[in-house]
This record gives structure tokens, C-alpha cells and sequence, in this order.
């Protein structure tokens, strides 16, 4: 099945590789529960690893697979909300499923389908006894409930303490209790999904406590001409009353409890949960793909790194032997062998690179439900564009990137988009939109996220943030990301838990050496325009010298390498600026502020080496002494006690084995737009 | 103004019925759709206040066409037809938002049960 032109053999593969884990955390997971079937941490993780094999199956349209998992979720939803008991019957049908998706998977990674997989059986077999494991249960015979039609509805309910406590918490939030009885006229066929249209309308307005018959695991269709629902909403009646109101569906009885009812909920005796015992194998997946620990390639590509290095000595090598002149014909072994090695070298980083990278997609597929879910939650009407699914990112770099992305997409549907109602009134169309999109440009990759909501609130961020008219809105707007911006009062159910924009600001900054900027219209939009390296490993980079020593500047940093001489330099006050295509930019010479300031640097010759490097707050050009070469370094951490100033960004080898700084620009433009740096 | 209704269904027979029936209560059929993709390109060109949608159709289903006209338009009001051992895939349909379903043989008044009342909203 195709998907919307995305490279489906890519997304393919990744959904194998994730499977893979995934079935083996499946696995582990059902073993856990056979010596501790009541092991509410192992019933959660089967629960969601369920729910995400039967979203991504789906997506990749292996509907069987989707099915097959989709019947384990809701047998694990049910064991979740204790309607459901884990039998030794209902665990072996558990583990024939989990046997059989992962023979559908290892199908489909040899490159077949799953339509010549027959799910029937086992699918039959979870249904019969999801639905027996609820007979079973004598605290809750359905006919009697049935039966007692007199008795209040309530008293019908099965409640366990997870149930009690769903009560207790919507009492704190100020809710009413309920209890429904919903009737399914008699000519109705199919009487489970009649009743269930009218449970989905319920819990799209209210929180459904508890139902009777069970609503998850459909049982025999008869006993669903009565439904009992336990609810609790703050809306009024009638509104609850109204999600009833569907063809073949009787007038309701709705039914409120008071503290009496409630208190005779809450002290209910529960009964306790039965434990049952199975051992089992499963089946491992054979399949072209290995799936190697990252820890792993990393140490490889590390060693990668370094055999760079050794190209970069051997190049060096080779460019004194011609100087010297001599034996010609070991020149031209030492160049063939050179050559050789840069060529190999370069494929062997391209191919480790490769395999760093996954298409964005993995993100940006979650998307779609996320902003469809919530957009129902908040009563927004949104349409979602995604952009650039193939565009391929480092793997380490989508795993933290996550996080940020979701939050930025919930804040602009919480916060950024209007009501309809509104919207209409500001003659925008009722449908909001918001756009996701990737790139990558040069040796970044550009993430945005727009949408044409109401903008942010310049005022309010400049009380906040305590700036004056002297910055412009353009700037203004930037302090959101400031660190500490965000306030408590800003917290929403939705978009808040705590975490503000100055929090995704710092995540893309410091943890993906990216960097993050908002613009905003006030009625029109906000877009966010996230850029970040490509790899955090390997930057390419230029080596300078300066007073005896040489440092990289990252290459993406780098506008261009100029010549500075006394007739394009101006002086204002202390401070002198580079005259850069008719703008002045600060003119800072790189040994005062690593060395300190001497007598030596503040001469300048006929000529000298500028390099100007921008960044979003700015441009400033290093006077440098020499432009030495460029090459790619392999970046590592550095550590603290050498750089209390913060002014590298990283710590490199070069090919003859000596140590470089890598210069943090972004830092060293911040201290000079900040007036840092006493007379630059 | 009477309501708009788009009807999709490949039995050019069904169609006919579903229509007289909802003509004579005074609803226009703006459009017939015969395959899924068709009824996703008249639900996008039409905007319809209701579809009537089967769920077994050539070329797109039913269930396929129900996602991309949600897509499209998450309020859409559709209403899925189908056959008696569909249970599963209507219990899908209403998880995805559908407003009503009809068992097919049905009796003219529960289509225009369920459109009366889907429309009410």
C-alpha cells in the first residue's frame, strides 16, 4: 500500500526495526505476567505496545496485523480496567496471538503481506474467551444483573478500586455522578455497535466510569438491548440526555446520584485477582535486518572518526614528500594510497551516516492523531499539512527532538488557534491550519511549524519579559525561549504540564545544537523555524590559527572569509566594525578574547584574516591570523574545566594528532550582542 | 433550504432507492458516487451536509473514503451502510466518528431515522 508518495521501503524498514523491539518487549512482557498476572506495570506495557502495533500495522495498511493487535488491546484495556481476569485459557489464546503477529511480521519483512495470514481463529478464540473470562466472574453475572431490572442501576455496576477511584476524582473536580440506562429497541440487528455509537457519543462528552454489559470486548449481541452506564460530567442533563438521542435508541433514564448512592459505591467490597501460571517460547523473526545497539555504531563511528584522522596524516605525508622532491615513483604510491583512503574513508562515514539516519516520518506520522485528538478535546476545527516526510535526520536527534515538536504542535492548537466562533468573527475561515514541515538546506535541516492563529501577544511578552520600545517586535517576540519565561500561570491542561517554549528552547539549543526562532503576526500566525545539524557527530569545519594556536570554526557558522584591512574598518568609541556589504558588523580579534588583551594585537597589517560568521542574534567577523584548511572533524564533548567561559562548543583531534578547539560562535555573538567583551 | 445529501453506494439500484426515498421527504441528492474515490472527490467538490456511505465499494471502500472525508473534514456527518457480519468494522466507523449506521435490508424509515436525527446536531 502506498503512502502519500513517502518512500514506503524507508518507512518500511523502520516500522520492522521497531516492531522488532517491540515484539520482543511484548514478549518479556506476557512471561512477566504468567509468574504475575495481576502485574498492573506489565498489563500498562502490553496495553500500549498493543495500541502502537495496531496504529503503525494500520498506517502501513497491514490491516490483518492491525486487527490482530487491535483485539489484544482491547483484551489488555478490559484486564486494565478490571472487567477482565487473566485466565491460564485466555493466556494461551494470548500467546497464539502474539505467536502469529510476530509470524505476520517476520512475513512481511521478507517481503510478503499479510493478507495470506488467517487471524480468524485465534481472533475467535481471544473473543470467546475475553467474553468467558468476564462470565466468570460471579461477582458480576450478567443475566442476574439483567434480571434485576428493579434494583437501581447503579447497583449493576461491577466496581473495582480503579473504578472507586476514577469516582473519587471526579467528585474533587466538582463533577455529578451518574447512572444511565440506555435501551436498544427490539428491531434493532445489530445491537452491540447500536449501543456502542451511543457509548462513543457518551464518552466524547463525559467520563465513562463503568458500563454494563462491558463495552470493550464485545459479548453476545442480546445482552446489549440494555446498557448501564456509570458517568461523570459536569455538563448539564439534558446535554447528556442528547448524546442518546440516536436512531433505535429508547428515551433514557438518567439518573443522579446523591451522597448517599456514591458513599454506598465507594465502600463496595471488591473481590481479589486470580493468579495463572503458562510458560511458553516464541517465535524469533528472521529477517535481512540486524538490529544492532547504538551504543554499538556509535563506538564505530567513532573509529570511523579517527581513521579520518589517519587520512588527513597520510595526506599531509604525502603533500611534504612532493615538496621535497625525490624518490617519484613512492610519491606516487603514498598519492594512490592516499587517495584511496579518502575515498574509503568518505563512503565508509556515508554509509555509517546512513544508517543514523531514519526519514522524519517516524515523528511526524504521529501527528495527524495527535492534532485530530486534541483539535476534538479543545472544539477547534483543524486542517494539518505535513511537508517533507522523507527528509532524513539522525536517528539520536528525532528521539530528543520528540518531545519539543509535540509540545510546539500542542501550543499552537491550544493557544494559537482561535475558536470557530472567533475566527469568524475576525473574517478567517473556521478552519484553522497548521503546517509541519522539514527540509534540509545545506548541512541543516529546517523543521517548521506555522500556523494562522492569533499570534503571539507582543505586549504581554514585553511586560513580561520587561523590555521596553527600544526592542523591536521582530525581537521581542524571541523571549519566549528566554530560560525562565514561562510561568506557572501559563500552564494549561493541554499544552502546559509544566513545560514552556523556554523549555523546548533549551532542549533544541543545548541537547541538539540547534537553534529555534518564532515569528509572529498578531492576528495572522506564529511560525516556528527549527534548524539543526544534521548529524551532532561529525561537522565540517575550517581551521584557523590565531597567536600560535588553531581552533575550528564549524563551516555552517561561517558567512564567509574576508580580507580586513585599515581602509574597511571604522571605529566607534572603543569597538571597531568590519565594513560587511555595507553593514558594520563587530570586529573581534579572536586571540584578545581567548589570550587576553596584549600590546601585540592591537596592530593591524595591510592585510589580515577575517572570518565573518552569523547566527541568529548576529554577525560578528573573527580576526584571525592564518586560514589553515578545512576538514571533518569528529566533534567530542569537552569537558568543563576548560572551557569556564563556555566559548567552545566541542573538542577535536586533527590529522597530526594535536588537540583543537571547536568555537562555539552562537556564544561568542551572544557575549558581544550582550557587550561582553570589554572593547572587542 | 432543504439538506444536501450525498449518496455512495456501487449498486446503482440502492442508489435509486435511497433516493426516492429521501426525495419524497424533500432532501436534494447533490451527488451519486459508485466507488470510494469518487465519493472523496464529491464530498471535497460538493461539501454535502450528509453522505450516506456503504462500506463495500470498488476501488476505495467505504471505510477508506470515511477516513479521507474525515480528513478533509473531521465534522463531516456521514452514515455508514452495512451488511449483517460487519460488526467490527462498524464499531471501527463509530470510533472514527461516524454518525449513524444502517443494516442493510433496511426499511425507508431508518434511513431517514438516522439522517433526521444526524442532522440535528
Amino acid at each position: 500500500m502506498s503512502f502519500a508518495g513517502l518512500d514506503d521501503k524507508k518507512l518500511l524498514r523502520a516500522f520492522l526495526e521497531e516492531a522488532e523491539e517491540l515484539l520482543e518487549k511484548l514478549n518479556d512482557n506476557l512471561l512477566q505476567l504468567e509468574k504475575d498476572a495481576g502485574n498492573p506495570d506489565s498489563i500498562n506495557e502490553v496495553f500500549r505496545l498493543t495500541h502502537s502495533l495496531k496504529s503503525e500495522s494500520a498506517l502501513l495498511g497491514f490491516t490483518r496485523l492491525s486487527e490482530l493487535a487491535h483485539r489484544l488491546e482491547d483484551v489488555f484495556d478490559s484486564i486494565r480496567a478490571e472487567n477482565l481476569t487473566l485466565s491460564r485459557p485466555l493466556m494461551d489464546a494470548i500467546f497464539s496471538a502474539s505467536d502469529l503477529i510476530h509470524e505476520i511480521i517476520s512475513r512481511i519483512s521478507s517481503g510478503q503481506t499479510d493478507t495470506q495470514i488467517d487471524t480468524r481463529s485465534v481472533i475467535g478464540e481471544l473473543k470467546q474467551l475475553a467474553g468467558l473470562g468476564l462470565e466468570s466472574e460471579p461477582e458480576e453475572p450478567v443475566e442476574t444483573a439483567l434480571a434485576v431490572a428493579a434494583a437501581s442501576a447503579s447497583g449493576e455496576l461491577p466496581l473495582k478500586a480503579f473504578h472507586r477511584s476514577l469516582i473519587s476524582e471526579a467528585l474533587e473536580r466538582g463533577e455529578k455522578i451518574y447512572t444511565l440506562t440506555v435501551r436498544v429497541a427490539e428491531e434493532a440487528e445489530l445491537k452491540y455497535p447500536r449501543a456502542y455509537l451511543v457509548f462513543n457519543n457518551l464518552e466524547m462528552i463525559a467520563n465513562v466510569i463503568q458500563t454494563s454489559p462491558n463495552m470493550t470486548v464485545p459479548q453476545d449481541d442480546r445482552l446489549y438491548e440494555r446498557l448501564v452506564l456509570l458517568l461523570s460530567s459536569d455538563l448539564p442533563e439534558e446535554r447528556i440526555v442528547a448524546a442518546c438521542d440516536v436512531d433505535l435508541i429508547e428515551e433514557p433514564d438518567l439518573e443522579v446520584l446523591d451522597q448517599k448512592r456514591i458513599d454506598e459505591l465507594l465502600s463496595r467490597r471488591e473481590d481479589g485477582a486470580r493468579t495463572v501460571v503458562r510458560t511458553s517460547g516464541s517465535a524469533r523473526i528472521e529477517s535481512t535486518s540486524v538490529r544492532v545497539d547504538t551504543n554499538k555504531l556509535n563506538e564505530i563511528w567513532q573509529l570511523v572518526g579517527e581513521l579520518t584522522i589517519y587520512k588527513a596524516q597520510l595526506s599531509r605525508l604525502h603533500d611534504r614528500l612532493s615538496r621535497r622532491g625525490g624518490n617519484e615513483s613512492m610519491k606516487g604510491e603514498v598519492e594512490r594510497a592516499s587517495d584511496s583512503l579518502e575515498r574509503i574513508t568518505a563512503e565508509m562515514q556515508q554509509a555509517i551516516m546512513g544508517t543514523r539516519m531514519v526519514p522524519i516520518a517516524v515523528l511526524f506520522n504521529k501527528f495527524p492523531r495527535l492534532v485530530r485528538d486534541l483539535s476534538r478535546k479543545l472544539g477547534k476545527i483543524v486542517e494539518l499539512e505535513i511537508q517533507g516526510k522523507d527528509t532524513e535526520i539522525d536517528r539520536t536527534i528525532v528521539e530528543v527532538l520528540s518531545d519539543p515538536l509535540t509540545h510546539i504542535i500542542r501550543n499552537s492548537l491550544d493557544h494559537g488557534l482561535e475558536e470557530p466562533e472567533q475566527r469568524r468573527k475576525a473574517n478567517k475561515p473556521e478552519v484553522g491550519r497548521i503546517s509541519i514541515s522539514a527540509q534540509q538546506q545545506g548541512g541543516k535541516i529546517v523543521i517548521e511549524v506555522a500556523d494562522d492563529g492569533r499570534g503571539l501577544d507582543v505586549d504581554k511578552i514585553r511586560k513580561k519579559a520587561g523590555i521596553g520600545s527600544e526592542i523591536t517586535d521582530e525581537e521581542a517576540v524571541q523571549y519566549i525561549f528566554s530560560p525562565g519565561f514561562s510561568t506557572k500561570e501559563d500552564v494549561t491542561d493541554l499544552s502546559g504540564r509544566g513545560v514552556g517554549m523556554d523549555v523546548v528552547a533549551t532542549r533544541i539549543r543545548e541537547d541538539l545544537k540547534g537553534e529555534v526562532e518564532v515569528r509572529s503576526e498578531s492576528g495572522s500566525g506564529t511560525l516556528i523555524r527549527i534548524l539543526l545539524p544534521l548529524t551532532l557527530t561529525i561537522l565540517h569545519s575550517l581551521v584557523i590559527s590565531c597567536a600560535g594556536y588553531q581552533y575550528a570554526i564549524p563551516v555552517q557558522d561561517i558567512n564567509e572569509t574576508v580580507k580586513v584591512t585599515r581602509q574597511n574598518i571604522s571605529i566607534q568609541g572603543e569597538n571597531e566594525f568590519y565594513d560587511y556589504e555595507g553593514q558594520k558588523v563587530p570586529l573581534l580579534r579572536l586571540d584578545s578574547v581567548l589570550l587576553g588583551p596584549t600590546d601585540e594585537n592591537s596592530r593591524i597589517g595591510q592585510e589580515n584574516n577575517g572570518v565573518v560568521v552569523e547566527q541568529r542574534r548576529g554577525r560578528v567577523c573573527l580576526l584571525v591570523d592564518e586560514l589553515v584548511e578545512e576538514e571533518d572533524l569528529v566533534i567530542k564533548p569537552i569537558s568543563e574545566l576548560l572551557n569556564h567561559r563556555r566559548l567552545f562548543s566541542g573538542v577535536s583531534v586533527l590529522g597530526d594528532g594535536r588537540i583543537i578547539f571547536v568555537l562555539d560562535t552562537a556564544r561568542i555573538i551572544e557575549i558581544i550582542e550582550s557587550g561582553g567583551f570589554d572593547g572587542f | 433550504m432543504a439538506f444536501r445529501v450525498l449518496l455512495a453506494d456501487d449498486l446503482y439500484f440502492m442508489r435509486m432507492v435511497q433516493k426516492e426515498v429521501l426525495e419524497a421527504k424533500g432532501f436534494q441528492i447533490v451527488g451519486e458516487a459508485s466507488t470510494g474515490t469518487e465519493a472523496v472527490d464529491m464530498y471535497q467538490e460538493l461539501s454535502p451536509d450528509i453522505v450516506v456511505l456503504d462500506i463495500t465499494m470498488p476501488e476505495m471502500n467505504g471505510l477508506e473514503a470515511m477516513k479521507r472525508i474525515f480528513a478533509f473534514d473531521p465534522d463531516a456527518r456521514i452514515i455508514i451502510c452495512s451488511a449483517i457480519g460487519q460488526q467490527n468494522l462498524i464499531v471501527n466507523a463509530i470510533n472514527s466518528g461516524i454518525k449513524d449506521f444502517i443494516v442493510k435490508p433496511f426499511k425507508p424509515e431508518r434511513l431517514l431515522s438516522a439522517i433526521n436525527k444526524a442532522l440535528k446536531e
